[in-house]
């Protein structure tokens, strides 16, 4: 080992620290924005096969984006921080099925809704000796002590049992998932009893498994964009461009596509 | 937004948690650290190389993915492990693999002399493994293993990924319902000290106590 | 198989952010371990006790705490904008060189005492005593955990997905969604993983062999 080459490793090493601390921060011409995505929630938004995002409301923010005149970059992000990481400024705004709460609307601001959906039930479909299909589990049977039930961390399924069913007495096991994809995995091999979900997930995803519906919880939630509160502008955008697209057929392709039967 | 009052008690319910996930996984790792070792000094070839394979297995792949493996993968292969299970087998597996890299080498560091005098004087191997090797090697891994066994208790904090809500995993819903992300995260990460700290004092314990009864200073 | 065909291209796509981390948090570790052990070592007492004490924290808190406290807990602090990418690379960074500091520190020691003092003696300032005697020599001590840290970082990495940065462990979470090839996309994972760590263990083994000396060892110094 001399000097030159002890040099020469270490300026490498300080490139290679440098080039990966300032990775991230690298600026843009045109109006960039950072779409945040749940990348596991089939059919507003996903990571296809590919690996590329696909979904209705990815669809509908390139849409927006397109006709505007900005550019928007898609990037998937855990959902239980998905509304830090808005914060942050890493993403500029949240396009994925998220409902409009009041706890949420403390943090961040959203556009108006475009979207309305139930939370739906779901449990494990299974056979009796005629070959005929009937759930595991009803409302009733599933909303007891110690069953225990699949929820995504950080979504109005896990609040609405927690203050609904928890919080009246009814001590029901939450189990807690990065996505709810995985809630029904376990479901299928019966980790757990149920899962509560967004009714179009829960549809979308039931009807290649052996899976059902047993009930709707009807809190007809509402969708909205999120933006960072001091963002109005990008915000105000949004709007429009809701606007803009529902205005067109497009919008009514993309529903057609993505939404029926839900 | 909640308060400090059910932050704290949720960080306690977690902690209750990673204390039972690392009681029952510290054992479960030495026992298969002794097992694996033993066999890579003493067992014939074939059985050797499978657990030099395990070891190098292991050692290869972030405990995450054997984690995400023992749980959502073997029940395509009929084995339903609950979520303690997978983090207890998990976090055993992949410490037994150290482990028995350092009990492998503390065998091997002692004199073959020891185990040929045994043989002459009639011994089975086994038993001169167990009545003379084992003690031996034992006070001499301590060290390695002791410093394992620290890492166990940090990577415990894994477990929430197989949606056991373990001290980290409480910390991070606690972090997101109060949004008080530095400071739950800062209590979080002293307490987990506060338990390593603990580790390594029994663990210097453990070594005082044993220099004491050795036999006589060596030359 | 085919479809290993169709997986692999997707996972090697996190590939590349898994070594940005690496590179990035071995580097880091790297350039603030060499100061970091030389303190340990040569440094007045306040500042070894300071040290000792981030060397507690860095060591002592699980890698994903460090991970959420860099990432969610310094970007919930007014004024600081850091994405994951820099927060993960810190993190890890940042823990690495306290790891890297302890094992410069093991291997200055491990050098001849009487060099350095002979080297002092000749009237040379210790900076260049240091870089021009010791380091070279401390360097073929320190490869052996330098190895064991390379492993320990590229399987931290493979935590950064909880941060939300998209690494082959992240690829792997969504294309094991999108496909339902749970078992698959995860024995894939594992063997990319073990790959690279074979390959870093392999490109240490090559340095470790090329920089030995013959008669001089890399162990304890026997005593005379």
């Amino acid at each position: 080992m001399n000097r030159v080459s002890n040099r020469v490793f270490r300026l490498i090493a300080v490139a290679f620290t440098s080039l990966g601390l300032f990775a991230g921060s690298a600026a843009a011409a045109t109006q960039v924005y950072v779409d945040g995505i749940d990348a596991a929630f089939p059919p507003f938004s996903f990571i296809d096969q590919t690996g590329q995002p696909s979904g209705f409301d990815v669809e509908v923010v390139q849409w927006i984006a397109q006709e505007l005149g900005f550019e928007v970059v898609i990037v998937p992000v855990d959902w239980d921080a998905i509304i830090p990481t808005l914060l942050t400024g890493e993403i500029d705004l949240i396009a994925s099925g998220m409902s409009i709460t009041a706890a949420r609307a403390l943090r961040v601001s959203f556009t108006e809704p475009y979207w309305s959906v139930d939370l739906a039930v779901v449990v494990q479909e299974q056979t009796d000796e005629d070959g005929e299909p009937f759930p595991e589990f009803n409302l009733f049977t599933l909303m007891q002590a110690g069953k225990r039930i699949g929820v995504q961390r950080g979504t109005t399924s896990q609040t609405w049992l927690e203050e609904n069913v928890v919080a009246s007495g009814v001590e029901v096991e939450l189990v807690l998932y990065d996505n709810f994809l995985l809630a029904l995995e376990d479901l299928e091999i019966g980790r757990v009893d149920g899962a509560v979900m967004d009714a179009p997930t829960a549809k979308l995803s039931v009807s290649d498994r052996p899976l059902t519906i047993v009930g709707t919880i009807a809190t007809g939630e509402i969708y909205g964009y999120a933006v960072r509160p001091q963002d109005g502008n990008l915000r105000d955008l949004l709007n429009e461009g809701l606007r803009l697209i529902q205005a067109t057929d497009v919008w009514d392709t993309l529903v057609e596509k993505w939404l029926v039967g839900t | 937004m909640t308060g400090w009052g059910s932050v704290l008690s949720g960080l306690m319910d977690g902690l209750s948690i990673t204390l039972r996930l690392v009681a029952a996984s510290i054992p479960l790792g030495l026992v298969l650290g002794a097992a694996t070792a033993l066999i890579r000094v003493y067992a014939p070839p074939p059985f050797r190389f499978a657990a030099a394979a395990y070891q190098s297995a292991i050692r290869g792949v972030p405990l995450v993915v054997q984690l995400f493996i023992l749980y959502y993968v073997l029940p395509r292969s009929g084995l339903l492990l609950s979520p303690f299970a997978a983090a207890v087998i998990g976090f055993g597996i992949c410490s037994g693999a150290y482990h028995s890299e350092y009990i492998r080498s503390a065998i091997s560091s002692i004199p073959p002399g020891q185990m040929e005098a045994a043989r002459a004087l009639g011994m089975s191997r086994t038993t001169a493994v167990r009545a003379i090797i084992l003690p031996q090697a034992a006070r001499r891994a301590v060290p390695g293993c002791g410093n394992e066994v620290v890492y166990l208790v940090k990577y415990s904090s894994l477990a929430y990924l197989v949606t056991l809500v373990d001290l980290a995993g409480a910390g991070r819903l606690q972090a997101y319902a109060s949004f008080r992300f530095f400071e739950v995260f800062l209590i979080v990460g002293l307490i987990y000290l506060v338990m390593v700290a603990v580790v390594q004092s029994g663990l210097l314990l453990l070594q005082h106590h044993w220099r004491r009864s050795t036999v006589g200073a060596r030359r | 198989m085919s479809e290993v065909a169709r997986f692999l291209p997707v996972l090697l796509r996190g590939v590349g952010t898994t070594l940005l981390l690496l590179v990035g948090a071995l580097g880091t570790g790297f350039l603030l371990g060499i100061p970091v052990g030389v303190l340990h070592v040569f440094a007045p007492w306040p500042v070894r006790v300071f040290l000792r004490v981030l060397d507690l924290v860095l060591r002592g808190f699980p890698a994903i705490v460090l991970l959420f406290l860099f990432y969610f807990g310094l970007g919930s602090i007014e004024g600081i904008h850091l994405s994951s990418l820099q927060a993960a690379i810190l993190a890890l960074g940042l823990r690495s060189a306290a790891y890297q500091g302890q094992l410069v520190r093991g291997a200055i020691g491990m050098v001849e005492p009487g060099q350095l003092g002979a080297a002092r003696a000749l009237g040379m300032p210790l900076g260049k005593a240091l870089r021009l005697i010791v380091f070279p020599q401390a360097i073929r001590f320190a490869l052996p955990g330098l190895a064991n840290e390379y492993s320990v970082v590229l399987k931290d990495t493979a935590l950064a997905f909880t941060v939300g940065v998209v690494e082959l462990m992240s690829r792997a979470k969504f294309l094991a969604a999108s496909t339902r090839q749970l078992t698959l996309v995860y024995l894939l994972v594992a063997f990319i993983y073990w790959c690279l760590t074979q390959a870093g263990l392999l490109a240490f083994l090559t340095a470790e062999r090329r920089t030995r000396i013959p008669g001089l060892g890399t162990g304890p110094r026997r005593p005379r």
